[in-house]
């Protein structure tokens, strides 16, 4: 199927983009992870053989070519600081990364498809205005004051839930769980409100349609025809969004994960970079890049489960 | 006509109100309809026959700034005051609708079985499984070869004419006493419009339904309407059986819109004859006939006062200069 070449194409083109960027950047910020290592008292003698150990002596190019042949057959190198695989790193904050994207996801969707479906039962009526109003304001906000609130009234005030730190669900599904809904709510209360916004716009545009008069002319209740015949064909903008989202927290949510204090992939990249762990932010940066290639791939495939005339034409080209 | 009819209308009025300014799309139409009977509505783009039989049946919502009035009686029930699930049970059940083009009016991401049976399963009370064999039985009655490989398909997979097909078999699932027909064919192929119409008034025949057929075309009233309503401007300008409307029109633009029609008895390359200007802006009506700047029998009356309906038993029009009568 040329589609599927036509993907597995991007990615590649993707992630020989992100990587090269990645590494170019990351060589011109001031700063050597030989002096992060042996401290600023280290000679230069020391420094220059540290780098000479690391390989750091070699042109950048160079470098980066030889990093991409073995990433390439799955090997992301070693930690410069600490010797860790890079992708074992990776894999042991993932879980973290995951889950908080998971349960951001459902809470967003949680909202918004309810609030979209009662929103354009009267659109401009009193539901309407208020609905859109609240998701303004969560828009506006900004998810570390966001967070910063959450824990003052949820943890501060009323007690109800931990403000930050993490649990494993090895350590009990219910305190894993519990530990990570603040930091779910931070980041699905702001995305639920343009979810709700994109879907409620589509499912205007689909209740002008034809198809609707007849599911009423049928006799369909009104949350019938809402729900049966209006919902899925107004949901690929919704999808579409949903998939960048999702692309996007994949590799982590740095700030909140920073304020939760929760070991995701985010903070480990942050670390990565105060470190100049060059080898640690490139394997985490292209794990991202096609962690979001791949989510969006997914996405695609979705519109074909949804909509059977893009999967028309799509196994019929 | 005997007995009380089966649809009745009196004084149907729907507004919209627009940037500029209010707006009546229909205006004070009135029309009886019995059982078994075709009504045909005729007129062009804008003259307010499709709204109008929208807003009979609770497609024009108030609720998107429509003003909807007048009384509409089915069966001696008045529609209007109908609590909402009774009205959608007499919608769903007894009313059938076709529309206009089959490419928009069929879900795209359903299964053409499933559309069908929805009705059956909501009004008559069928299960999943029973309303999957009514729904193939439906489309082989209306034509569809393979009608068991076609329900389990979506729209996209049929061509036009079949897609209005299954547009008919949804119109007629719960057999309705009444069907709604709204310009059912401007939307296909020349070639498949007879078949279409052939196929609407078999299954009309065979059922016993009333029919209001809505076109621009007279010519497709003509051999299937007992009774034509000509609208002009959101009015009932004339009013009459078929064959009187076509044999001796009153309303000159009724006559205008025969005169427009080929005749196969005229000798080939006879021009057409169009009617001039257009039809006229509904935000800004004038006090007068809404005919009148179109009319070649316009008096100052016409543009000055507006023209009631008369009426020689059964027929109708509003005209001042009504042709084909000494009066």
């Amino acid at each position: 199927m040329p589609w599927i070449f036509r993907q597995l194409v991007r990615l590649v083109v993707v992630l020989f983009c992100v990587t090269l960027l990645t590494y170019m950047i990351v060589n011109i910020l001031p700063g050597d992870v030989a002096i992060v290592i042996l401290g600023n008292l280290a000679t230069p003698e020391d420094i220059a053989g540290l780098r000479k150990d690391l390989g750091l002596d070699r042109p950048m190019l160079v470098r980066y070519f030889d990093w991409l042949g073995s990433a390439l057959s799955g090997d992301l190198g070693r930690s410069y600081r600490n010797g860790e695989p890079v992708v074992q790193a990776i894999l042991d904050r993932l879980p973290v990364s995951l889950q908080l994207m998971v349960m951001a996801q459902v809470i967003a969707l949680g909202i918004a498809i309810p609030v979209a479906l009662l929103s354009v039962r009267r659109p401009g009526g009193i539901f309407d205005r208020i609905s859109a109003s609240a998701a303004f304001g969560f828009l506006a906000m900004p998810n570390f004051m966001l967070g910063i609130v959450l824990i003052y009234l949820f943890s501060v005030t009323f007690d109800l839930l931990p403000a930050t730190g993490f649990t494993p669900m090895s350590e009990g599904l219910w305190d894993n769980f519990v530990s990570m809904i603040l930091p779910s709510m931070t980041l699905g209360l702001i995305e639920w409100t343009v979810l709700m916004r994109v879907l409620r716009s589509d499912l205007l545009t689909t209740l002008k349609e034809d198809f609707i008069l007849l599911a009423r002319a049928k006799g369909l209740p009104p949350w019938r025809v809402l729900l049966q015949h209006a919902l899925r064909p107004s949901s690929f903008t919704l999808i579409t969004i949903l998939g960048l989202n999702i692309g996007g927290l994949i590799g982590g949510a740095v700030i909140v994960e920073q304020i939760f204090a929760l070991p995701g992939v985010g903070r480990l990249l942050l670390g990565g970079i105060f470190n100049r762990d060059l080898i640690l932010v490139q394997g985490t940066v292209a794990f991202i890049a096609v962690g979001f290639v791949v989510i969006n791939f997914l996405v695609d495939m979705l519109y074909a489960v949804l909509d059977p005339r893009v999967r028309h034409v799509r196994f019929r080209s | 006509m005997s007995g009380a009819p089966l649809l009745s209308v009196r004084e149907a009025r729907v507004g919209f109100f627009t940037a500029r300014g209010p707006l009546r799309a229909v205006d004070g139409v009135s029309f009886d309809l019995q059982k078994g009977q075709t009504l045909g509505i005729v007129g062009e783009s804008g003259s307010g026959k499709s709204v109008l039989v929208r807003s009979l049946i609770g497609l024009v919502s108030e609720s998107s700034g429509a003003e909807v009035g007048g009384q509409v009686l089915f069966e001696g029930r008045d529609l209007r005051a109908l609590p909402a699930r009774e009205f959608r049970g007499v919608l769903g059940r007894d009313i059938g609708v076709v529309f206009q083009d089959p490419m928009t009016s069929l879900n795209p991401v359903m299964k053409i079985g499933r559309q069908i049976g929805e009705g059956l399963r909501l009004n008559r009370g069928l299960d999943a499984k029973a309303a999957a064999v009514r729904a193939v039985e439906l489309l082989t009655e209306v034509g569809i070869p393979e009608a068991e490989r076609r329900a389990g398909q979506y729209p996209h997979e049929l061509s036009g004419g079949m897609r209005q097909r299954v547009a008919i078999a949804i119109a007629i699932a719960c057999a309705p006493k009444l069907l709604i027909a709204d310009e059912p064919t401007t939307a296909l192929d020349v070639t498949v419009q007879r078949q279409i119409l052939d196929l609407l008034q078999r299954e009309q025949r065979e059922r016993g339904m009333a029919m209001i057929l809505i076109t621009h075309d007279l010519g497709v009233a003509a051999g299937r309407a007992d009774d034509i309503m000509v609208m002009y401007a959101g009015r009932a300008v004339e009013m009459a059986k078929t064959r009187e409307l076509f044999r001796s029109p009153r309303m000159p633009y009724t006559e205008a819109l025969l005169r427009s029609l080929p005749r196969l008895t005229d000798p080939t390359h006879t021009r057409l004859s169009a009617i001039p200007g257009r039809p006229p802006d509904l935000a800004r009506r004038s006090g007068g006939c809404a005919f009148a700047p179109r009319c070649s029998y316009r008096t100052t009356r016409c543009d000055e006062e507006q023209p009631v309906q008369t009426w020689e038993g059964a027929r109708g029009y509003a005209c001042f200069h009504p042709r084909g009568v000494n009066a």
